[in-house]
This record gives structure tokens, sequence and C-alpha cells, in this order.
């Protein structure tokens, strides 16, 4: 939902061409060469060849070998020209697919480029017809197109490393840490945001690696890593954008009426930004990237990445305290908590950053998947969970919320009628299934409050994690000890569930601690496996 | 460079789910439908019109981009540096009204600067209708925008839809403009009377 990298593409390329280009701008470039031969989208074919030459053809011809353009569907889907240019950039090999398997299909493109310069086309056909009719594999799977091409297909869904990931590896090189960070802060505050270089492998490189270093998040605007000459009326656009320029056209570029954009000239190491976004982040988030990315032994590895994600950690991490459920009701997020309860500056940041797209779309990617009961975990709960970063309390004080709860029911067990066990089971099986399922058969009358009050602390709604310094905590420890032990009389409501049937006599009391029990392990659940 | 060919330039956004006409709407509004559509190749595509207004040339750009049905919420940021917002449905798809009608509250929410008017797109086809004119104009008189069913294909109300917004974001414009110049002539008023403030803390 959030990501803008298209699930399960139907073939490994939709297109390879090799392009040669004309002596001005006027003419269209001409296809020398393309893979599948009946090749059908005529928009497609038109558009593509220009993006292979995306820089000012009368003035230079040293602009780099490899980089990668982006075209985006009409569903936003993004789709990669994967390039090569030869001949004193004249000559682009491309190949067009939605996997973004950059080093993959970099070496893929010089396999290919060897071929054609030894005019052996019946072995470059046997080669991509087999890769084009291969089903897409699947992460660390090791293919072998022929005797001269091996590779093992890449796991996307780790942290890119140095110096395996070229774009992370291009982009660390080429821009110093003081405007890493700017650029990280400007894209956390959606700017409209221009990269230039004159070296193509480097600018493209930088745009996806430092769009990358946003991970869990994901740029949600425009997105146009390089930009082709005919299109430079688009650095107009008044919406937040990432676009790369090559070096030769900024001229033309600058002489529009672009407003405030944030402008990185990578060979010169300089970021001109009229916003101070990065004083506006927390400085304590800022000074520790900071001196992490200054250690010598974060530059290999993932370190860099790690960097970036421990910092999304300390800013959004506490995300999961904000997560409400009532029972019956889909799990929403509460902004107003999510901002409370946090140092003055983070608390300013993530007033501004709550309206961010791209924290949006995060928290409903978030919230899609845990109300399908969707079993997840990724890099970034990982790193919540191992602590080692900002609010490494968090995920602690939640596992113990979690096994007080799973004290209780254990107690429960103990103590309970067969009735009682046959409605632990029949909740715990519900919650395998799914807590959707849960959710509708466990309804609480006690619950029926709006979710509008949720900033007032209630009771009513069973948080993911715990609030730290707050006067939520004690309610928080309260409601706990109120669960463990058998409750009051009075605050038993009417059930009609399935289960109340079995309990409604001498098991009421502690019908709710159970059933409260078994739906936060059911809601946890989702969150806690693969931790 | 060449001398300026207008007096205002104007950017503007159309939204709406795919497949209520915003394209065709674009297309009959503006002057460079030669120039090609881009929306499908790097999903943001803008069209550009000049009209003259109270013998003004405004120049409008309209800018439109791709899968926006994907955001529940269009956040402001996406929104803040545009002039106006169009903001378009298809009246024989009640489901398209009901994303505009989140996005157009949240836009009076959090940026109440822009300009904004709700379109109905496809009101030739009177047989499928979907979302009553009434329906639809309580909801704009309840949000206080301007309503226009248009139908870019018979080319009904297009023209006078554009008119009205490029007239409201022109009027936003120098109302601010006016308001300025008169904070300005209370601030010269003002200034001789005010000693400047000296600065106590460190």
């Amino acid at each position: 939902m959030d990501c803008r990298i298209k699930e399960n593409p139907e073939t490994t390329f939709d297109l390879v061409i090799q392009v040669k280009c004309q002596a001005s701008e006027n003419e269209d470039p001409v296809v020398l060469w393309k893979f599948p031969e009946d090749f059908g989208d005529q928009a497609i074919l038109q558009s593509m060849p220009k993006f292979c030459f995306p820089f000012d053809i009368t003035r230079v011809t040293h602009v780099g070998q490899h980089f990668t353009f982006v075209l985006t569907d009409i569903e936003s889907k993004q789709r990669f020209g994967f390039c090569r240019l030869t001949s004193g950039g004249k000559v682009c090999l491309c190949i067009l697919s939605y996997l973004p398997w950059f080093e993959m299909y970099y070496k893929l493109l010089n396999t290919l480029a060897e071929y054609l310069a030894k005019e052996q086309e019946a072995d470059l056909n046997d080669l991509l017809e087999t890769w084009y009719s291969h089903s897409v594999p699947e992460a660390n799977t090791p293919i072998s197109l022929n005797l001269h091409s091996y590779f093992i297909t890449p796991d996307i869904t780790g942290l890119p490393t140095v110096p395996e990931s070229r774009n992370l590896t291009e982009y660390f090189v080429a821009v110093d840490v003081n405007n890493m960070l700017q650029l990280y802060a400007s894209m956390l505050h959606e700017r409209r945001i221009i990269i230039t270089s004159s070296k193509l492998s480097t600018l493209t490189a930088c745009v996806h690696g430092s769009a990358a270093l946003l991970y869990p998040m994901y740029w949600q605007h425009i997105y146009i890593p390089v930009l082709p000459p005919h299109l430079l009326d688009y650095c107009c656009a008044p919406m937040p954008y990432l676009i790369g320029v090559h070096f030769s056209l900024m001229e033309r570029v600058k002489c529009k009426s672009l407003e405030d954009v944030v402008m990185l000239n990578v060979d010169t190491n300089t970021l001109e930004t009229p916003f101070n976004d990065l004083s506006n982040l927390p400085s304590e988030v800022v000074s520790a990237l900071k001196n992490q990315l200054k250690k010598q032994s974060t530059a290999t590895g993932d370190g860099v990445a790690r960097a970036f994600l421990r910092a999304q950690v300390a800013l959004f991490g506490s995300y999961r305290d904000a997560l409400r459920y009532k029972p019956g009701e889909p799990i929403i997020f509460c902004e107003e908590s999510f901002i409370k309860h946090r140092s003055s500056s983070t608390k300013r940041f993530l007033e501004t950053a709550v309206n961010l797209q791209l924290f949006k779309q995060f928290i409903e990617g978030r919230l899609a998947k845990l109300n399908a009961g969707k079993v997840f975990s990724d890099v970034f709960e990982e790193e919540i969970s191992s602590g080692s970063a900002g609010n490494s309390r968090t995920y602690h004080q939640w596992m113990h919320t979690v096994k007080k709860g799973g004290t209780l029911i254990n107690t429960a067990m103990n103590k309970a009628t067969p009735a009682m066990k046959t409605a632990y089971r029949y909740a715990k099986s519900h919650a395998k299934q799914g807590i959707k399922e849960v959710k509708s058969k466990l309804k609480h009358k006690e619950t029926q409050d709006d979710f509008g009050i949720c900033s007032s602390g209630l009771v009513q709604y069973a948080p993911f994690g715990t609030f730290h310094n707050s006067p939520r905590q004690n309610t928080e420890k309260r409601r706990l000890a109120q669960i463990a032990s058998p409750c009051n009389r009075e605050e038993i409501p009417h059930h009609d569930s399935p289960i109340d049937l079995h309990l409604r006599d001498s098991e009421r009391n502690c019908s709710i601690s159970v059933r409260r029990a078994s739906l936060l392990i059911a809601i946890l659940g989702c969150l806690v496996v693969g931790v | 460079m060449a001398a300026k060919d207008y007096d205002h330039l104007f950017k503007l956004l159309i939204i709406g789910d795919s497949g209520v006409g915003k394209s065709s709407l674009l297309l009959r509004f503006a002057d460079n439908t030669f120039s090609g559509s881009y929306i499908t190749t790097i999903g943001v595509d803008f069209k550009i019109r000049t009209l003259v207004i109270n013998g003004e040339r405004v120049k409008l750009q309209i800018w439109d981009t791709a899968g926006q049905e994907r955001f529940r919420t269009i956040t402001s940021t996406y929104y803040r540096n545009t002039h106006g917002v169009i903001i378009v449905y298809d009246v024989t798809n009640a489901e398209s009204f009901v994303n505009v009608k989140r996005w157009l509250h949240e836009i009076g929410q959090n940026c109440d600067n822009v300009c904004k008017i709700l379109v109905g797109n496809k009101c030739e086809d009177l047989s499928r209708k979907q979302v009553e004119t009434l329906d639809a104009r309580r909801f704009s008189d309840q949000m206080g925008v301007r309503l226009f069913e248009t139908s870019a294909k018979e080319n009904l109300n297009v023209e006078e839809m554009f008119n009205a917004i490029t007239t409201m974001v022109l009027r936003t414009k120098q109302e601010n403009l006016a308001r300025r110049q008169q904070q300005n002539e209370v601030v010269k008023i003002n200034k001789p009377k005010k000693k400047p403030s000296v600065k106590k803390c460190c």
C-alpha cells in the first residue's frame, strides 16, 4: 500500500532496447534493436528512448556508464530503466523492469553489451528468452541463465549494505555527512528537491540511495531520479518532488520559476535551501545520527542504513504506543497520543510529521496489515524491539505487559472449570485465525464510547504498549492488576457472545480477564511473531 | 529573457479518483494539447492556458498526479505551493464522491488559504447519474465551496468552471495584496511612535 514497488510483477523484465541518440535534441533517438520483438506498448516505446539520454547531448559526452531512470505508471508504481551508456554517450542499452534489482541488472547489461559487441545475436536472444520466460524468482535464489551468466537474486527486504549496494555506496562516498543529514531532513519535510551531478551514475544513485534511507517509509510524491531534457518544465511542479537533473541541464532549470526548492549539487557537495529543516529535527536524534555516520566502523556493511534506521526508530518507533484497539472495531492510530509524552523538540517535529504523506501512508500500511490479522515483521520493527535506539524502553515495557497478560492467563486457567478452558481454547484458536474474527465475536458492551476521545486516556482501549512517565502508566498498571485478580462484580457487563453462553454463571468473574487477555495476545501476536 | 506574456501565474491542482475525467477536463481547457501527456510515464502531468480576466492576463498551470486514490488522506504538504484546487468526482460513480468529500474536508481544515472548487463531471449521462445534484449542492454549501456539474465530453460548463476558479484565485491574490498594503501603511503610521524594543534576554 505505502511502498511504490509493484508487488508480484508478471515478468522479470518488460523490454530491452538498444538506442542511438541523434545529433540534436529535436530528433528522437533511434531504436537499433529491441527484445521482445513484438513489444506492443507504443507509449513506452516512444518515451523510453528519450529517458536513455537525459543530458544535453550537444554539449557533453562523458556522463558515466550505468544509471537508472524511473517511469511511474498510472497506479503510481515505479518501473526501473537500467541503462548502460557507451560510444561516448551516444548508444544506450536499457532494460525496463518492475524489479528494483540494480546490481543484478547492471551485471546483466554488461553481459548483453558483450554479446552485442561481438555480434552474437543468437546467444543474446537465447539468454534474454530464458530470463524473460523465467517466473519471477524469490529472494536469494541462484539463477543460471547460461554458462556465463550466474547470479543470486537480491533480498530487498534487508538493509542496503556498503559496498554491495551501488546506490548507497555512491551516495555515501559522494555526499558528505552534513549534506546527507540536510537532505534527509528536507525529505522529512516533503520539500521540492533537485539533485544534480555531472555523472549520471552518481546522480541516480544519490536519488535512489537517499530515498531508500527513509525506510520504513517511502517517498510518496513525484519521483524522477533523472529528468530528460524535454521534461524540464516539470521542475515547476508545485507539489513535493524528488528530481535528479544532469548538470548540463541545470542552467535551463534555474531560469524557470522554481520558487522554494532545495538543491543539492553532488559534484561540489553544496546544498542550497531556503528552509531550516535540519534544525527542526530533534537535536538528539540528529547528533546521534551524525556521530554514528562519522564513525569508521559505520562505513561498511549495513552501518549507514542502520544509522538512519535508528533515527527513524527514534522519531517514529513509538507509533506502536499510539495504536488503539476497541473490541469489535478496527485498530486505529491515535495521533494525539503519538505526539504527546515526548520531549518538546521531538513533539514540535512530530506535530508537523504527522501531516507528511509518507507518514500517513506508513501508518495506513501498518494498520491495514494489523487489521487483516497479518503476521508481519521487518527490520524496522526488529530495530524497535532490539532496543538499541532512542526509545529502547518501549519494547521491554511492552513485553512486560504481554508477559503479565500471559501470567494472568495461566492463573486463570489453573482456577478455571472446564467451561473456562473451553472459552480459552475458543479464544486462542480464533486468535490464530486472525484477530478480525475474534474481534467480531468478542463484543464488549462496556466499550461503546466513541473513538474521538482516545486522548483522554480511557481504560477501555487496550494499548499496544505502555506510556512512559505518564499518568496513563498508573491507570495501565491498575488495569492489569484488575485483570489479574478476580474483578469486581459491578464492572461486569452483560454479554451475548458465544463465549458468554459458556460462562454466564459461575465463571463470570473471570470471563473479562480471559477475553481481554486473549484479545491482547491475539493482537500483540501479530507484532511479536518474528521478534 | 523574453518579456513575460502574463500578469499573473497561478498553479492549480486537479484531484480526484482515476476515471473521473480529470485528463479530459484538462484537454478541453488547455492551450497546449499538442504537448502530449506524461501521466503514464512520470506519474505527473500539467496543462497550460492563459485567460484574460478583468483585463489581466492570467497564466494557469494545472497539475495532475497519478494514483491519488491510494491516499485516504492527501496531506497539506501536497497543497503547500498551490493557489487553488479543483476537486473532481464522477456523477455516475458514487464511490468517487466519497474520496472527494473527505479530501475537501481535510483541505478545509489544513489549508484554509487555498481556493477550491467542487466539480461533478460526466453530467451528460443523466440515466446513470448516482450523485444527485441536490446532495452535492448541500455538501458544497456546507463546505462553503462552489459546485459545478460539467461534461468534458459535451464541453458543458467546463469553460465556466475554470473561469470561476481563476477569478477566485485572482481575487484572493488581490485581496491579500490589498491587505498587506494596508498593513504596511498602518506600520508606517505607527512606526514613529514605536521605539525599537530592547532585547533583555541574552
